[in-house]
Order: structure tokens, then sequence, then C-alpha cells
């Protein structure tokens, strides 16, 4: 079981870390487009042709503006890589999923659904393992992401109850779990064990939900 | 004329800039956000060349390019992608894809496939055209039964 979970976790981190190597890819694509066109500008004003100050301006801005999407990129990716730094962290439940939120934004674009995220501004602390619990967040994103395909909305909703605190997936919008969903695979099951996790499952109204202990045990 | 060409990216900054510059270049450049909204352009206009972007939301790249070829087959098609996808987009050479490019690239890169790209849509139109013509000689007939 350890030995599965060990494979099962190093895909699920392989997955991130490509997934934001891309979007780190894109932004340097459109820097790298962007200096392009002020060499062509430049170009064309050496030329002789004068050149609007104000297209210079929003191009260096758009750059700026790339730098600013990249740094946030790089700086989610190294939230989540120290997770894995120690197995039981005291973190705060809502910065953890919406961090997955942020990591998952290819993934949930390539797949044509919306996700929003519902939370009040209290920190909800929780003492877990910060990486499985990022594993087993995810792994119910893409079950919910995969039912709203192409047309759906994923509202997830996080709550804090009697010693416990709760995500909540609601699927609104075209959502499709098939009536003999293999939800949750032997993959989720593992981890909701390893993390004391208990699921409830509403398809009927097309909801499920993760209850997590505020203490995991031995924690 | 100049050469007609699309680009096919999400990344809307990305495909503006490109497109700016490939307009100081002087191709006649129309710009997609989408492989639907691209399909949906493909089927008024007749490019010369699209380029395209393998990781799209929505209709793919290798999905687009398929309906592309489908739609009009002698449209050139040069597949942008990022590292990850480099295997997709050679997946796209084999379904009639003339070349790929990884992002970030040299706008001379691009411009010199571009180019190549052009001149084989236009050797084929050529070739299509010769045997046509043939045919008009070898038997002037069937012209006009077609007509």
């Amino acid at each position: 079981m350890e030995n599965k979970i060990n494979i099962e976790s190093l895909q699920f981190f392989g997955k991130i870390i490509a997934s934001v190597s891309h979007e780190i890819k894109n932004v340097m694509a459109i820097i790298n487009e962007k200096t392009g066109l002020l060499k062509d500008l430049a170009s064309i004003a050496e030329k002789g042709s004068p050149i609007d100050p104000v297209r210079i301006q929003a191009v260096a801005d758009e750059i700026k503006l790339q730098i600013k999407r990249g740094d946030t990129i790089v700086k989610n990716m190294n939230n989540f890589a120290h997770s894995a730094d120690e197995p039981i962290q005291r973190v705060d439940l809502r910065e953890m999923t919406s961090l997955i939120i942020m990591l998952s934004e290819r993934f949930v674009s390539q797949m044509g659904v919306t996700l929003n995220l519902i939370s009040s501004d209290k920190n909800i602390i929780i003492k877990t393992n910060p990486f499985l619990l990022e594993f087993l967040i995810w792994d119910c994103l893409q079950f919910a992401i995969k039912a709203c395909k192409d047309t759906g909305t994923v509202n997830i909703a996080i709550e804090q109850s009697k010693n416990r605190a709760e995500i909540k997936y609601l699927l609104k919008d075209g959502s499709n779990i098939e009536p003999k969903s293999s939800f949750p695979e032997e993959r989720t099951k593992i981890l909701m064990e390893a993390l004391c996790v208990k699921l409830f499952l509403n398809f009927e109204d097309h909801e499920f939900m993760i209850s997590i202990p505020e203490n995991i045990k031995g924690g | 004329m100049n050469p007609r060409i699309m680009i096919v990216d999400d990344e809307e900054s990305f495909a503006n800039s490109l497109a700016e510059r490939l307009k100081l270049r002087d191709y006649d450049i129309t710009v997609s956000y989408s492989g639907n909204d691209a399909l949906e352009k493909i089927k008024k206009l007749n490019f010369d060349v699209i380029i395209l972007d393998v990781a799209m939301p929505g209709i793919n790249g290798i999905d687009s390019l398929r309906e592309v070829k489908g739609i009009t087959p002698l449209t050139e098609v040069i597949m942008l992608t990022g590292h990850a996808t480099v295997e997709t987009a050679i997946e796209g050479m084999k379904l009639g894809a003339i070349d790929y490019l990884i992002k970030p690239c040299e706008i001379e890169d691009l411009v010199e496939k571009i180019n190549k790209a052009y001149d084989r849509k236009k050797e084929h139109e050529e070739r299509i055209r010769e045997a046509q013509v043939k045919e008009i000689i070898s038997s002037p007939m069937s012209v006009l039964k077609k007509g």
C-alpha cells in the first residue's frame, strides 16, 4: 500500500511540475515576442519612421505583467514543493485549497470548466500531512472537473465544523457523473485512510464532500 | 499577394504580439484564440499557412489539425508547442502538419518555416492546375461533360 501511494505521489508531483513548467514556458514565449516586437519597432525607428511612445510604453507594461505572472507561478510552485518538507505540519486549509486550484488552472481551462472557491476570510488551521492532503484535494478536483467537462462549473466550499474541516465540491451545469462512477478509486481510498478523511457522496444533488480532522492521528 | 496566415493560440498576448511582428514583415495575418473559432474562420477564408498551438482548451491542436486537413487539405500547418508537448507536435506531423516549433522561438526560424510551407502549398496548387490542364488537353470532352 505504501509503495503504491509513493509511486502515485511521485506521479502527482510530476504532473504538477510539468503543468507549471508549461505555464512558465508560455510566459517566457510572451516575453520573447514582446521584446522582439520592441526590437522590430526600434529597427523601424532607425529607418526614419516615427514610433508612438505610447505604443512602446504599452509593450513595456505587458512585459511587466508577464513577469508578475511568472513570479506568481514560481511562488506557487515553491509553496507546493515545500509542502513535502515535513510529514506533519500546521496548515491553513483555505490557503492550501487555493494553491491547488491555482496549480490546476491549466487542467481546468483545457477541460473548459470554471472553478470558484467559496470561503470566508477566516483561516482554517489544521494539523495534517500537507503533501498527501494536497494530493487528495487535487484527486477529488480531477474527478469533479471531468464530470463537468466542457460546460460545467465546480464550486469549492470550505467550512469548519466541530473538530473537523470540510471541503465541498459542488458540481453545477452540465455535470455528467456516471451512474456507476468508479470514484473514489483505490488511490483516493488509500489517501483518505492515511489522512483519516471521510468522504460523503451525494451524486443525486451533484455534490460530494471530504471531512478532514483538525488534528491527524499521531500528529 | 502576400501569404495569408492564421495564428491559433489561446494565449492572446502571445498571439497578438506574434501577429504584429509578422504584419511588420508583410504577411496577411488573422488571429484566432481557440480551435473552434479557427475552424469557423477557415470555412470562410482561404489560408495558406496556419500556425497552430498544440495545447488549447476545448478542441485541442491535434483535433483542430484533423479538421483543418479535412476542410482545406492544401493549407499547410505549423504546430507550435511548449516543451511538454513535443511528442504531440510530432504526432501532428504524422497527421499532415509540415513542421513544428518549440516556444519560445525566434521569429527568423518561424518566418523560414512559414515561407517553406507557403512554397509547398503553391507547388501543390501548381501541380493540381497542371494535372487539370493535361486532362483538358487529353480529353476536351470530359470538361464539357463536367461543365
